[in-house]
C-alpha cells in the first residue's frame, strides 16, 4: 500500500504558486519594457491581479472554514483494489 | 519607458503613428476565456449530482479545491499571456521609418524596420464582415527589395494609414533626394 500525507498537495500547489508568480511577473516585464503600459495595459493587469488575488482569497477561505486536517494520509496504490476485481476468492 | 526609446528615436524624428491590432480582434480570447472559466462550475455541478456525498469527505474536498485553484490561476495566466501576445504587437511609423515589433510569446521577439524612402508598394486588405463594419484591416508595405516587406496586422483605420505612409514616403523621398543633390553640387 502507498499512502502521502495530504499536505504533499499543498506543497505541489505552492511550487505552482512560485511558477506562477514568475511567470505573472514576466508578463508584466514585457508591457512595462516595450512601452506597452498604458489605460489598456494598466487595466489588463489590475483585472488579472484583482482575479488572482480574487482565486487565492476563496481557496484559503474555502480550505480554512472546512477545517482540513493536513497531517491525514492518502492512498495512492492498493494491492487489495485489484485482488478482489473480478471476485476472485482465494484457494 | 517610452515607445521613442523603444525604438531609439532619432533627434530629427517624430512618432506619426503607433498602431496596435484592433481591439475587436480580441474578443474570440475573451470569449475563449469566459468558457474556460465556466467548464469548473459545470462539472462541480455533474460531479454534486452523480456523486453528492463526495465532497463531504475532508481530503477530497482539499484537493478538489486545490485542483480548482490551480486551474483558474492557469487560465487567468494563459489570458494574460494571450493578451501580452496581442499587445505587444505593434507597428511605429516616424517620419523616417516603419517599425515592426512582434510579439510571438512570452519568450521570442522580432523588431524589424525600413526607411520611408525605400516603400515601393502600399496594399490594405479589408477582409470579412467584422472588418469591413469596424474599419479593420492589413497593410502591407513592400520596398523594390524582395525580402523586406512589413505587414500590420488587423490595424483599424487601413486606408488612412496606407494614404499617410504614401505621403510620407514621398516627403521622405523628397528629403533624401535634396541631400543627394546637395552633396552631388
Amino acid at each position: 500500500m502507498i499512502t502521502i500525507p495530504l499536505y504533499v498537495f499543498l506543497l505541489l500547489y505552492f511550487v505552482f504558486l512560485a511558477v506562477f508568480v514568475s511567470f505573472m511577473l514576466i508578463n508584466l516585464y514585457h508591457i512595462v519594457a516595450s512601452a506597452s503600459f498604458t489605460l489598456v495595459g494598466f487595466i489588463m493587469t489590475f483585472f488579472i491581479f484583482a482575479g488572482t488575488v480574487l482565486v487565492c482569497f476563496f481557496t484559503i477561505d474555502l480550505l480554512a472554514s472546512a477545517g482540513i486536517d493536513w497531517q491525514q494520509r492518502i492512498t495512492l496504490f492498493n494491492a487489495e483494489w485489484f485482488s478482489s476485481l473480478f471476485g476472485a476468492e482465494p484457494f | 519607458m517610452d515607445v521613442s526609446h523603444l525604438i531609439k528615436q532619432k533627434s530629427y524624428e517624430h512618432v506619426v503613428y503607433v498602431l496596435r491590432r484592433h481591439a475587436f480582434t480580441f474578443i474570440p480570447k475573451i470569449i475563449l476565456f469566459i468558457v474556460l472559466a465556466l467548464v469548473p462550475v459545470l462539472v462541480h455541478f455533474m460531479i454534486d449530482t452523480l456523486f453528492p456525498r463526495l465532497f463531504l469527505h475532508d481530503a477530497v474536498f482539499a484537493i478538489g479545491v486545490l485542483l480548482g485553484s490551480l486551474y483558474y490561476l492557469s487560465i487567468l495566466l494563459f489570458f494574460y499571456t494571450q493578451f501580452i501576445v496581442f499587445y505587444l504587437d505593434m507597428w511605429v511609423v516616424t517620419n523616417d521609418r516603419v517599425v515592426d515589433v512582434e510579439q510571438f510569446g512570452l519568450f521570442s521577439r522580432t523588431i524589424s524596420e525600413l526607411d520611408l524612402f525605400r516603400i515601393q508598394d502600399v496594399t490594405t486588405d479589408v477582409h470579412g464582415l467584422f472588418a469591413t463594419l469596424l474599419k479593420y484591416g492589413n497593410v502591407a508595405v513592400k520596398t523594390a527589395s524582395s525580402n523586406v516587406h512589413i505587414n500590420f496586422k488587423d490595424v483599424p483605420n487601413p486606408n488612412k494609414v496606407r494614404e499617410d505612409l504614401i505621403r510620407l514616403s514621398h516627403e521622405d523621398r523628397k528629403y533624401h533626394y535634396n541631400i543627394s543633390n546637395a552633396e552631388e553640387s
